[in-house]
């Protein structure tokens, strides 16, 4: 005990100079959040994991990869077909002769921008509306919560099928919304804000009560400036921790959709659709083509629930810095 | 006598809740002039804070509404104005301080921060000029380094400091009436009278009447000029100071008066209480409101609620039909005779 005791105290590198009297830099809120933050080794393994595969897929075009979409023949013309994970294929072909490793790549471009846009969508929708219900009591609370409560009750799949079918049908749509990941990306946002709004209308409930934001309005501040200047501030952990995770579950979503055949149209990679095609090519001893996207999958996703975890640990000022 | 810079007029500020109307405040009217020091002295809920919100205009529907009544500031009725010019009034001609300056500060931001914000509300001036007033700000509430702890957060301020800082913020636009709910009652003992002080010496330089919320009648007796004592939602006694001290009129005051501890009594005796509790605001009773607990009740009390009025001629105003027969200063119970004024805050005599 006394030897741990002392180690953690011996770790301290303040600790001299604040013995000293030292003018020491005071510790901001961000200070303390990043060190906790950095203490969580899970959540930091998965930042890095996820700042890598940003990078890799924003810089995919400029990247020495095959076409996503192109189908590879030998030097003699031969096509290659569903070609075993080899050096120059690393990750193999699929059943059209399309490079593995490439059409993975792409694949997490969809998906993080389905995840992303999806993500921002419901921060801002679940925001706002959650912020309003909670600050204006009474009717607009009312009102607000009940919509809240009937997106909450739609399905998400079935509606997202039926609403993805209908949206191509619409001529007047342009075609980035019909065809690409940003058309399944508003979907999503638009139907997945409720439980955000939820816990924002929570928090405000709590917060307008405090007394800082009675002092606010009694130094003359206006309602406008009040919810944005005095409250949400104080809301911002819960909102970018509850945003993270729906960026992980609208990805997945989005997989399922594609899977499903409902998602973003082919030959567009996405890993979701990857995963259907590579399980019909598995059975047939093709292992490639189904565990690569179904790997990128899982370890995205499980890397952003770990963010949000992490996050959600080092948002919260209760927390020492001790802990994990 | 100048023009009031404050005058409430029969001021009704009702709560609806699900047992009923709360009668936080039931037809109350006082004056106040410039440079005034009002002590609002009385139980909880008798509705010292409801009045101070009701001037602020700080009472929210649909739960509180200000029923009837006038609140009259430099001419201007605040009841009748719009909410943005209302805005412009609150923070800038009139300000509050709030009773526990450990929640009263956003904990986002840094005390600079949310000083500037209050100068730049109500003051046409940029950015490095609200910085310049804020340190300044911080400089009069005599915090040590005022320009460095600009940028540091609340949680970085002890108590003491943040209703300095919360007292900083309240003077920082010069405001004509600064409203102190209980300001040091968050505090511990040592410092509250150096923030009393440290505030009254301010508001005096600045010409600010000051409106202090408190029940500690050794704060009013310590700073204040006037004392208005409310029970029940109503006034029950108001006048300067020392005659309220000196010579209580309404059996109400006189009883605080008799229930505070004092250093300089040798005697052994128990304290004297009032007996019972305030009434219940929803169902009042009738006739006068301290009628159940008044040792000196008759049976004009029980029918008849009586109105604050004028006993002698020396602006006193009291709420009893027997405040003339009375003679509630030569009374004496087991207790003390009655306390006196001395201007020493130390002596932290509370009610």
């Amino acid at each position: 005990m006394s030897e741990m005791g002392y180690q953690v105290e011996a770790e301290e590198p303040d600790l001299a100079l604040e013995a000293e009297g030292l003018a020491v830099e005071p510790i901001t809120q961000w200070d303390l959040f990043s060190a906790r933050l950095r203490r969580h080794r899970l959540a930091m393994v998965a930042a890095g994991i996820l700042a890598g595969l940003v990078m890799l897929v924003v810089a995919a075009p400029w990247l020495p990869l095959h076409d996503p979409t192109e189908r590879l023949v030998d030097e003699a013309g031969r096509s290659l077909v569903n070609i075993a994970p080899r050096q120059g294929l690393w990750l193999g072909t699929d059943d059209l002769g399309r490079d593995v490793l490439s059409r993975v790549i792409y694949g997490g471009r969809a998906s993080l921008i389905v995840g992303v846009t999806a993500g921002i969508l419901v921060a801002l929708l679940g925001t706002l509306i959650g912020s309003l219900a909670g600050y204006y009591p009474g009717l607009p609370d009312q009102a607000l919560m009940r919509f809240t409560d009937l997106v909450l009750g739609l399905p998400l799949l079935p509606v997202a099928i039926v609403v993805g079918r209908i949206l191509p049908e619409i001529p007047f749509l342009p075609e980035w919304l019909k065809q690409g990941p940003f058309g399944i990306a508003l979907l999503l946002g638009f139907l997945s804000w409720g439980s955000l709004a939820r816990i924002v209308r929570a928090e405000f409930l709590s917060l307008r009560e405090k007394e800082f934001v009675e002092a606010a309005r009694a130094a003359g501040a206006s309602d406008r400036r009040i919810v944005f200047r005095h409250i949400l501030p104080n809301a911002m952990s819960p909102i970018i921790v509850t945003t993270t995770l729906v960026v992980g579950s609208a990805i997945i979503i989005e997989a399922a959709l594609s899977f499903l055949g409902f998602g973003v149209r082919p030959p567009t990679p996405t890993w979701g659709a990857m995963v259907a095609q590579g399980g019909r090519l598995a059975v047939r001893g093709f292992w490639w083509s189904l565990v690569f996207p179904g790997i990128a999958l899982v370890v995205t996703v499980l890397s952003i629930n770990f963010l949000g975890d992490g996050l959600r640990d080092a948002l919260d000022p209760t927390q020492t810095i001790e802990r994990k | 006598m100048p023009e009031p810079l404050l005058r409430v007029e029969d001021l009704r500020t009702y709560f609806a809740t699900e047992e009923g109307v709360v009668r936080a405040v039931d037809g109350i009217s006082f004056e106040m002039y410039p440079g005034e020091r009002r002590g609002v002295v009385g139980e909880s809920g008798s509705g010292k804070s409801v009045t101070a919100m009701s001037i602020m205009r700080l009472i929210e529907p649909p739960a509180g509404n200000i029923v009837t009544g006038q609140i009259v500031f430099q001419g201007t009725n605040l009841l009748e104005l719009p909410e943005d010019e209302m805005q412009r009034i609150r923070g800038g001609k009139i300000a509050m301080i709030f009773q526990d300056p450990m929640t009263a500060l956003n904990p986002v931001y840094t005390i600079g921060d949310q000083l500037m914000e209050t100068i730049m509300l109500h003051q046409k001036v940029g950015r490095a000029e609200a910085r310049e007033i804020a340190i300044k700000a911080l400089e009069d509430v005599q915090i040590p380094n005022a320009e460095q702890r600009l940028g540091d957060y609340p949680h970085q301020f002890s108590g003491g400091m943040r209703q300095r800082v919360m007292i900083a913020m309240g003077l920082s636009c010069n405001p004509d009436l600064l409203i102190a709910d209980e300001p040091t009652t968050a505090l511990d003992v040592t410092t509250q009278a150096q923030i009393m002080d440290l505030m009254l010496n301010l508001a005096e330089e600045r010409g600010t009447a000051v409106m202090l919320i408190t029940h500690d009648l050794g704060v009013v007796a310590g700073f204040c000029d006037t004392v208005q004592v409310m029970y029940a939602g109503g006034i029950v006694e108001s006048g300067t100071a020392d005659d309220i001290f000196h010579n209580p009129q309404h059996p109400y005051t006189w009883g605080l008066l008799a229930s505070m501890t004092r250093l300089d009594d040798a005697r052994k005796h128990r304290l004297h209480s009032i007996p019972g509790a305030p009434p219940s605001l929803i169902r009042l009773p009738e006739g006068c409101r301290f009628r159940p607990r008044c040792e000196f009740a008759v049976d004009v009390c029980r029918q008849i609620l009586p109105v604050l009025s004028p006993v002698g001629d020396d602006g006193r105003l009291v709420a009893c039909h027997r405040a003339e027969e009375l003679d509630l200063k030569t009374l004496e119970v087991d207790a003390a005779s009655s306390p006196q004024v001395d201007a020493d805050p130390a002596e932290g005599v509370s009610a």
